[in-house]
């Protein structure tokens, strides 16, 4: 699933490996980028969650 | 000789280490090569010299000159440093060395087994957590000397944060023991120039996904400490010839949390548990600053906290199910 950070001031906590992603994804995502994680870890408060990827219909 | 007119501030001490790597207890200073320590402050080494002053059979209810007996080589140096820790090469070398571990994310693995080590010119522990060397290093060496001990493993490390302290910030605390006899007067090379940053420190703000007991908690502070004496057999020149471990390494942890409906039960879980609990004992997930992952264990107190609001005062054992690490702690980004 794809997720962006809902406000950009939002500091996230240390636990890309827990959400299945890189720490440059992590840094990405603080930077206001969408990333590809496989699991939200409990910070689904924190994310715009977008299930679809490319292709669906 | 004229008195001397400098004086200097305990806080000029400075504290480096680096690891013997392959010449076991004697690498001494390295001028670039060591790694500081974020010290609270400098503390004086035990030195333990063998000293003995009875009185023996003579003339006279004094103690004879010819009586007088002290020795510096059989005996252990024993040094207890704290202060702030940081996620860099040298604070984790002593991580590393009481855990045996070198890999990422340090661990005191299943089956643990730790390392023996002969002192002297060529001896190493094969995986590189070789014993370490650590210098109280002074500013200068025209008006003053560095101590410089080697041989050093750590016995105890306590890793501890809390949250209404210095903004979370990680501490830690060791105790490190030598066999090998120390440099007391060494005024030829000043060690290290590899210094602590204040961007590597660990903050529990960052830490998310706290358990205690496999409960959602919610956490004041925490302890972790890690056990495992040295033991010092044999002699050389300089020293013991060598320094293996005892019989237990053991992992400990006290943890502070919220009496609420998640953790009421804690007081009879601790009191009526019967085996040791499997999966999520404490875990802190905190990537690349010292998460904490114990994943079995067993209670060995809880007691009530009486603060501002009811807290409880959790304290853990960990224990090994063959599988899982006794505990390990997050030091890598990937």
């Amino acid at each position: 699933m794809k997720i962006k950070l809902k406000n950009k001031n939002t500091i996230l906590p240390n636990c890309w490996k827990e959400c299945g992603c890189s720490f440059k994804d992590w840094e990405n995502l603080h930077n206001g980028k969408s990333i590809e994680v496989s699991n939200l870890n409990n910070i689904e408060h924190l994310v715009d969650v977008s299930k679809s990827k490319k292709g669906d219909k | 000789m004229a008195v001397a007119g400098q004086a200097f501030s305990p806080k000029e001490f400075q504290v480096w280490i680096a690891s013997d790597n392959t010449d076991a207890g004697i690498s001494g200073i390295h001028a670039s090569n060591m790694y500081q320590l974020d010290v609270d402050s400098v503390g004086m080494p035990s030195l333990n010299v063998n000293q003995v002053l009875d009185v023996r059979s003579g003339v006279g209810r004094t103690l004879k000159d010819e009586d007088v007996f002290q020795d510096n080589t059989l005996r252990v140096v024993e040094l207890s440093i704290s202060g702030t820790i940081h996620n860099d090469a040298g604070h984790k070398l002593l991580l590393q060395n009481i855990c045996n571990d070198v890999n990422d994310d340090i661990a005191v693995a299943t089956g643990f087994s730790p390392a023996s080590q002969l002192y002297g010119a060529g001896n190493a522990v094969a995986n590189g957590s070789s014993s370490l060397t650590v210098v109280i290093k002074s500013s200068d060496h025209t008006n003053q000397r560095s101590l410089v001990m080697s041989g050093l493993v750590v016995t105890s490390f306590s890793l501890s944060a809390d949250s209404t302290t210095e903004g979370g910030r990680y501490k830690f605390s060791a105790t490190l023991q030598s066999g090998v006899k120390p440099d007391l007067n060494e005024s030829s090379t000043l060690a290290g120039n590899n210094a602590y940053a204040n961007t590597t420190d660990c903050f529990l703000s960052s830490g998310s996904g706290v358990k205690v007991f496999d409960t959602d908690v919610i956490l004041q502070n925490f302890t972790t400490t890690i056990e495992s004496p040295a033991v010092f057999t044999g002699f050389y020149a300089d020293g013991y010839q060598q320094v293996s471990r005892g019989a237990e390494i053991a992992v400990t942890a006290e943890a502070t949390v919220k009496y609420d409906a998640n953790t009421k039960t804690f007081i009879h879980d601790f009191d009526t548990q019967t085996i040791a609990k499997d999966g999520n004992m404490f875990v802190i997930t905190n990537n690349n600053a010292f998460g904490v992952n114990m994943q079995n264990g067993v209670l060995t107190d809880v007691t009530y906290n009486e603060g501002d609001v009811m807290m409880l005062d959790v304290a853990m054992k960990a224990v090994d199910d063959g599988t899982d690490a006794l505990i390990s702690f997050d030091v890598t980004t990937g």
